[in-house]
């Protein structure tokens, strides 16, 4: 290694920066930072990699040093049982064949020892917990969990049922096993991992080395449950979703393990996938060879591997298997199908249970027809740009989330099995998209405004490029269109995703003539949203509206995404003022959500929160608070600091406030702008929203002279930053113009009053709450200027307007009512 | 601070033998508690001068390494010829090493990451060889705790990246 000491205090910044970010940023971070200096970027890429892998090592001292007897040795008593000899060894510890020291039967047990470093204490508890759930699993493939303790010098172990086999991989290569007995031990490991599942157990941990098979060809699993023991980000109390990545082996992990989102049985399911995948070709999906561990993980989650019969071709294919082609026959099509189905990125697009997984490996063997169908790049993409405009209204979505989104879906046309001319079609198409996108990147210059406009503005500077480029391809350019448009929107720039999405609308038209087609919806769709965005509520709804009807024409649409695409339209509804209606379609939303949803879904928080907002806005506050927390307990198991959980605590501060529980509101408050700003920015429109919500709680709880800075930070960015359409911006000018006129200042608190009104007023409808709330503050600030009469009137007339908007009993009904008999006085 | 090394150094060595005799299954030994054990020793003794705990533990972290990397060597060289092991998992594994060559290793990786950064040298004497928490080692390197921990992510990383485990 070159380094000097002045490069080291470099990579040290980078490294110190991104070692903070999520590892999904980190990579787009890295290259912004490291632009132009390929030398850089691997120093600190291979630094990085090494400290996802570094675990709890170095943490300790090597204390085993001054005991001889760290690692049991032959003869050595462990507990009750007897150190036989060394099995073999791993990075998780140590396996030793034992015996009950007090067992005149002798029994064979294997013995693991945890390796070193991890906390003892924590895994015995959780050991003791699980215990019990571990100790039901009683199947002819699962090696059982007999015992576990901690031995006298604190090291943790667990007593397994001995199993004498060989791994499933070196059992099938060593004996040439054709395709159908391989798929027939395969659906022995499925019938283990089901019936786990159906006990409420993940393993998280299945690969070759835990699958062996017996001298008479039956397949045991070991180390059930072993993974979550030994993981300490694991919750007790949540037997079917645990995060954390601790203990698994990268090439057989899911996209979600990968990201350290939850874990879930479709976890295992990419697993088997995996594990198919290597029974099938003799080699992994992802080969990992002598790449940094970041980039391995980067194609895990991004890219779509080779269909098992493209990858025989090659390599030599399951082993040594003389008749490669026989091999790629078996193969092409439905095999590889079902394998692609299980290795899909997105948990809730593989097959939803082990039991169907397995099904159709024994209705492929028997000659019946397959349920898994190979994926189509409109579909994909649509699905891709669907899913983010509905993430996108609580939280706003990264950059590369989409790019990188965009890339992985075309991948996945490339190897789709569609009929064959089609397929070609989209490769070519693919490639040319990829292609473009890449130069948009390669282009960008680290000299301009800074690291994260560059790529924004070379993007953008890409846009006229798109119809030269492809000038007689529409396709092309209505994807490219759809694809930028909607990543500007999702990173909050509706004026430039607009007029993106409206033309990618105008030639979807004309690529469907009339046809009712996915892309046709979403696009439509993209535009509603934009429409949302810019507060042109009525059109929005009926863009949606008619979105809707074209999804729920489709043959192969999809239940939970429907639902989620009906909460939209409940936005809508309910920013119009149509609460009761709003609430009604909410409720429903959430219902097929906590149906269909699966586990980890984020729709389902994003729907409960905008239930609870719907109540909070009709003065249920003690129905909306519980399902605030709710949301945000389920956004914060799979990330504490992913900013949903920030936007989930915004409507839940101005709930506590209006409840009246100010302190309570104020520190939920707090923890939204802190989360929020820290993950998007301070531009971003969620944190601004978190903002609003704070200055809400600070104005009302007397806390002008912090608040009044705060909100003159929000005005001073309007135009450039923030645009008259977003409601914070209003809302600053009204948070302002309130604290001026309590600080005496009413002539300048009246001016910024009549603005925010006024802002809100172009937003809102003329009968919303929240222009009446407004008027109330002006006829305030009417009175202290000395207008008596004119500041009563309107003080009257909010007052009327809120309380029939609201009810009497509304906190901001109530704030009117004060106000209007202080100016009696 | 040359010249209280060789004092600190023995001392430890007498601590760490005295523990290596006696009857090990019941006793578990950290290089924290001798460091901490030696430092009541002699500073009871008084016969030095020392500049505060700060200054003993930045010495006794030296000396614990050198006697650990010690220790370590002679059980590698007594090691050598003893049959080796199977390893079970894939190579795609992360190999945990064994402690007497990861010690070895470390010691070695250290002196260049001593060239770099000689700071991030120190905080690996003192987290890894003397086993200080974060708070102690901020007293010893005059730095605040946020510093080391930040510096002490990245020295790990560093590690772990130099002692690959071996193909």
């Amino acid at each position: 290694m070159s380094l000097s000491a002045d490069r080291w205090r470099v990579v040290k910044a980078v490294f110190a920066e991104l070692a903070e970010l999520p590892t999904d940023l980190r990579r787009v971070r890295l290259a912004e930072m490291t632009f132009n200096d390929p030398e850089l970027r691997a120093e600190v890429e291979s630094l990085l990699a090494a400290a996802d892998q570094v675990g709890e090592r170095f943490e300790r001292p090597p204390v085993d040093l001054f005991e001889a007897a760290a690692e049991p040795v032959v003869g050595e008593r462990i507990g009750p049982y007897l150190v036989v000899r060394e099995i073999g060894r791993g990075g998780m510890g140590t396996v030793f064949e034992a015996h009950r020291a007090d067992d005149a039967f002798q029994k064979r047990v294997a013995l693991k020892m945890v390796a070193r470093g991890r906390d003892s204490d924590a895994i015995l508890r959780r050991f003791r917990y699980e215990r019990q759930i571990l100790a039901r699993l009683e199947h002819r493939n699962i090696a059982a969990l007999l015992d576990g303790g901690v031995t006298a010098a604190g090291q943790p172990y667990f007593v397994m049922e001995y199993v004498e086999g060989q791994r499933i991989d070196r059992y099938c290569a060593d004996r040439q096993l054709p395709v159908a007995e391989r798929l027939k031990l395969f659906r022995q490991i499925c019938a283990a991992v089901q019936y786990a599942h159906q006990n409420l157990v993940i393993h998280r941990d299945l690969k070759p080395s835990n699958v062996l098979v017996g001298a008479d060809g039956t397949v045991k699993l070991l180390d059930f449950g072993i993974a979550k023991l030994i993981d300490p980000e694991a919750a007790p109390d949540e037997p079917l979703t645990v995060t954390g990545v601790a203990p698994m082996t990268t090439a057989y992990a899911s996209p979600e393990q990968l990201q350290g989102f939850p874990v879930t049985t479709a976890s295992d399911i990419y697993s088997l996938g995996v594990m198919l995948y290597q029974l099938l070709t003799g080699r992994l999906p992802f080969e990992t060879g002598d790449l940094p561990l970041l980039e391995i993980r980067r194609r895990m989650v991004e890219s779509v591997p080779l269909p098992p019969s493209r990858a025989v071709t090659t390599t030599g294919g399951a082993g040594t298997d003389p008749s490669t082609r026989r091999l790629q026959r078996a193969l092409a099509g439905e095999l590889d199908n079902i394998v692609m189905m299980a290795l899909r990125k997105e948990p809730d697009r593989r097959y939803t249970s082990v039991e169907a997984l397995g099904e159709d490996v024994l209705r492929f063997a028997a000659g019946l027809p397959i349920r898994a169908t190979p994926d189509s790049l409109p579909y994909r993409l649509g699905k891709l740009v669907r899913r983010n405009r509905v993430a996108v209204v609580a939280t706003g979505v990264a950059l590369v989330a989409v790019i990188g989104g965009a890339g992985a879906s075309l991948w996945q046309a490339r190897t789709a099995g569609l009929e064959r001319d089609r397929a070609e079609r989209e490769r070519a198409k693919a490639e040319q998209v990829t292609e473009f996108f890449r130069n948009v990147i390669l282009a960008a210059s680290p000299t301009r405004l800074g690291p994260r406009v560059t790529v924004l503005e070379a993007i953008d500077a890409t846009i006229p490029r798109i119809d030269s480029a492809f000038a007689a391809d529409l396709w092309m350019r209505t994807a490219l269109r759809s694809t930028i448009g909607s990543t500007f929107y999702d990173i909050g720039i509706p004026e430039r995703a607009g007029p993106l999405l409206r033309e990618a609308l105008t030639f979807q038209e004309r690529l469907d003539s009339g046809r009712v087609t996915w892309a046709g919806a979403t696009a439509l769709y993209n535009v509603a949203g934009v429409e949302l965005q810019f507060g042109h509520l009525a059109v929005a709804e009926s863009l949606f509206r008619r979105s809707m009807a074209m999804y729920e024409s489709l043959p192969d649409r999809d239940p939970v995404e429907i639902a989620k695409g009906w909460g939209q339209v409940a936005l809508v509804v309910g920013n119009q003022g149509r609460t009761a209606e709003a609430i009604e379609l909410h409720h429903k939303v959430v219902e097929l959500l906590r149906q269909g949803a699966a586990p980890g879904d984020r729709g389902l928080p994003v729907a409960i929160s905008n239930y609870a907002s719907l109540l909070t806005e009709a003065g249920r506050f003690e129905e909306a608070e519980p399902l605030y927390r709710e949301a945000v307990t389920l956004m914060e198991a799979s990330n504490p600091r992913d900013p949903a959980v920030g936007a989930f605590l915004q409507p839940l501060a101005i709930n506590l406030l209006y409840a009246g529980r100010i302190a309570a509101a104020e520190s939920a408050g707090r923890r939204s702008l802190a989360i929020t700003e820290a993950a998007l920015g301070p531009d971003n429109p969620t944190t601004l929203t978190a903002l609003r919500g704070l200055l809400n709680v600070l104005v009302d709880a007397g806390k002008c002279p912090e608040a009044m800075p705060l909100a003159r930070g929000v005005i001073a960015r309007r135009g450039a930053v923030i645009p008259d359409s977003d409601l914070s911006l209003g809302s600053a000018y009204l948070q302002l113009g309130e604290c001026l006129v309590l600080t005496g200042e009413a002539a300048s608190g009246l001016t910024a009053l009549r603005e925010g009104a006024r802002l809100r007023e172009a937003i809102l409808p003329p009968d919303h709450w929240a222009v009446a709330h407004a008027r109330s503050l002006i006829g305030m600030a009417l009175v202290r200027t000395g207008d008596r009469a004119g500041g009563q009137r309107l003080l009257g007339e909010a007052h009327r307007s809120l309380e029939a908007a609201l009810g009497a009993g509304h906190y901001r009904t109530r704030q009117a009512a004060a106000r209007l008999a202080a100016a009696e006085r | 601070m040359e010249r209280l090394l060789p004092v600190v150094y023995e001392e430890l060595k007498v601590l760490a033998a005295s523990y290596l005799r006696r009857e090990r299954v019941d006793h578990t030994l950290s290089p924290t508690g001798l460091v901490h054990e030696a430092y009541l020793k002699l500073v009871d003794q008084r016969s030095v001068g020392w500049e505060g705990r700060s200054h003993f533990f930045g010495i006794a972290a030296q000396a614990m390494r050198r006697i650990l990397v010690d220790h370590a060597r002679r059980r590698i060289a007594k090691k050598r010829g003893r049959q080796f092991q199977v390893t079970l998992d894939t190579a795609a594994e992360r190999a945990g090493a064994p402690p007497d060559e990861e010690v070895a290793a470390v010691d070695e990786a250290l002196a260049r990451l001593a060239a770099l950064d000689p700071r991030q040298a120190r905080l690996v004497e003192l987290r890894y060889f003397a086993g200080l928490s974060i708070e102690e080692a901020a007293d010893v390197l005059g730095v605040s705790p946020a510093t080391v921990k930040r510096d002490w992510v990245l020295a790990r990383a560093w590690l772990q990246r130099e002692l690959r485990p071996e193909a």
